[in-house]
């Protein structure tokens, strides 16, 4: 898919939509309003590349059994076998929680789509994924970013916001971006939100060319986060899990994000990066090391889903 | 220095984007601008200073860091609470880069 088409498709639709290729998930939606920041967008990047003919499986397909002796997945009906999708399609059993969207036409794979670019090296691959212009390694912003920049209405620092260690290279760029640390810490209150050290650093930063803007929008972004963070939906949130500790850190931040995004209309585009895609060995079939890394994707994106149907019923 | 307990700067380096050995790709942790001034970047390295200088002799850091501290900076810092002296000079836009 072009940039292009996927940023009319993006900008034309309304409901959850698009996985965008073998490395990355997007979903958008509307919920009828006339904000600019109204449609969202969460990139979802698989980073390692994951062998997306075993995430939405040709099973029908003699070829893929055939040439896939030993890991193929088998076809519906079977213990462990692939969901059935479109009697041509399977999809992984791990991902169980996205069928009732699949079912309700809100789920759509875009399949055998990426990069033009044929490099064997998965760095510059993903570089690619990132900055959107594949081939071309001195792109120096991101592609989330730069459309961040193209986006009607005014932009804040929250806009467009990322869980992880660092900014992403696909946030990277000119405009004003939030990162937020993996788990709890990501929500936590800072010194800086203590009166007297936020004065004496206000005043150091004040009017200072190089770093008086970017320290400003920190200070906004981190209120906009802990205000959304602590708006009531997060009890909520925990109560939902009974306080029992969740498989990997996913659903747990992804959960996170749903609240931040309930809470602060400001955020419109999201974006985690999740690792360990690259099973070139043991992958497994029904189960295994892509199965194991699939079920905490499943029941992130379900939380995104309930957070959103929530929403909806505010609405 | 003989470093007794690590798993502070180890919590540290996770906080500050470049936990130890755990980079992502094979060519290191960026050295750019780009990667790194960013509001929440900005914003733990400043968390970060002020734990670091707990305690700190806010005279003492001033004059190891020499000339490097602006004039202004001096300056506001001077005026500042005694506590957070050591702190501001350790979280200054001078101490963002070399």
């Amino acid at each position: 898919m072009q940039r292009r088409q996927f940023l009319n498709a993006f900008a034309a639709s309304a409901g959850l939509m698009l996985p965008l290729g073998p490395h990355a998930w997007a979903a958008t939606m509307a919920p009828g309003s006339s904000s600019p920041t109204a449609k969202k967008l969460i990139v979802v990047m698989l980073r390692g590349a994951v062998d997306g003919l075993n995430v939405v499986a040709p099973v029908a397909d003699p070829e893929y059994a055939r040439l896939r002796p030993n890991i193929a997945l088998a076809r519906p009906g079977t213990e462990d076998s692939a969901l059935n999708l479109d009697g041509y399609f399977g999809l992984h059993p791990a991902l169980a929680p996205l069928m009732p969207l699949w079912e309700q036409k809100k789920l759509a794979f875009v399949h055998a789509s990426g990069s033009p670019d044929a490099s064997r090296s998965h760095f510059d691959a993903q570089d690619y994924m990132e900055s959107a212009t594949p081939g071309v390694k001195s792109t120096q912003d991101g592609w989330m970013n730069r459309l961040l920049g193209s986006l009607p209405g005014e932009t804040t620092p929250t806009r467009a916001l990322s869980i992880g260690p660092v900014m992403p290279r696909v946030l990277s760029g000119a405009q004003p971006a939030t990162n937020l640390a993996n788990g709890a810490a990501g929500t936590r209150s800072t010194p800086l939100d203590r009166p007297q050290i936020a004065k004496a650093f206000d005043a150091l930063y004040a009017g200072n060319e190089r770093y008086g803007k970017v320290y400003q929008a920190g200070r906004k972004a981190h209120e906009e986060v802990m205000a959304a963070a602590n708006g009531g939906m997060m009890s909520e949130m925990q109560a939902a899990d009974n306080g029992a500790p969740l498989p990997n850190g996913f659903p747990d931040d992804a959960g996170r994000l749903a609240t931040l995004m309930r809470n602060n209309p400001n955020i419109q585009l999201a974006f985690v990066a999740l690792g360990g895609w690259d099973t070139h060995a043991n992958q497994g079939a029904g189960t295994g090391q892509l199965a194991n890394r699939l079920q905490p994707l499943g029941q992130g994106w379900r939380r995104w889903r309930s957070a959103w149907a929530h929403c909806l019923t505010i609405r | 220095m003989p470093m007794p307990e690590v798993k502070p700067l180890v919590g540290i380096l996770n906080r500050l984007g470049m936990p130890l050995y755990g980079c992502q790709t094979p060519d290191g942790y960026k050295n750019t601008e780009g990667a790194w001034l960013n509001p929440d970047g900005l914003s733990r390295r400043i968390s970060y200073a002020l734990a670091l200088s707990n305690g700190a002799d806010a005279d003492k850091v001033q004059e190891a860091l020499g000339t490097s501290v602006s004039k202004q900076t001096a300056a506001i810092v001077a005026d500042s609470n005694e506590r957070l002296r050591a702190a501001m000079l350790l979280g200054s836009p001078d101490f963002m880069q070399r």
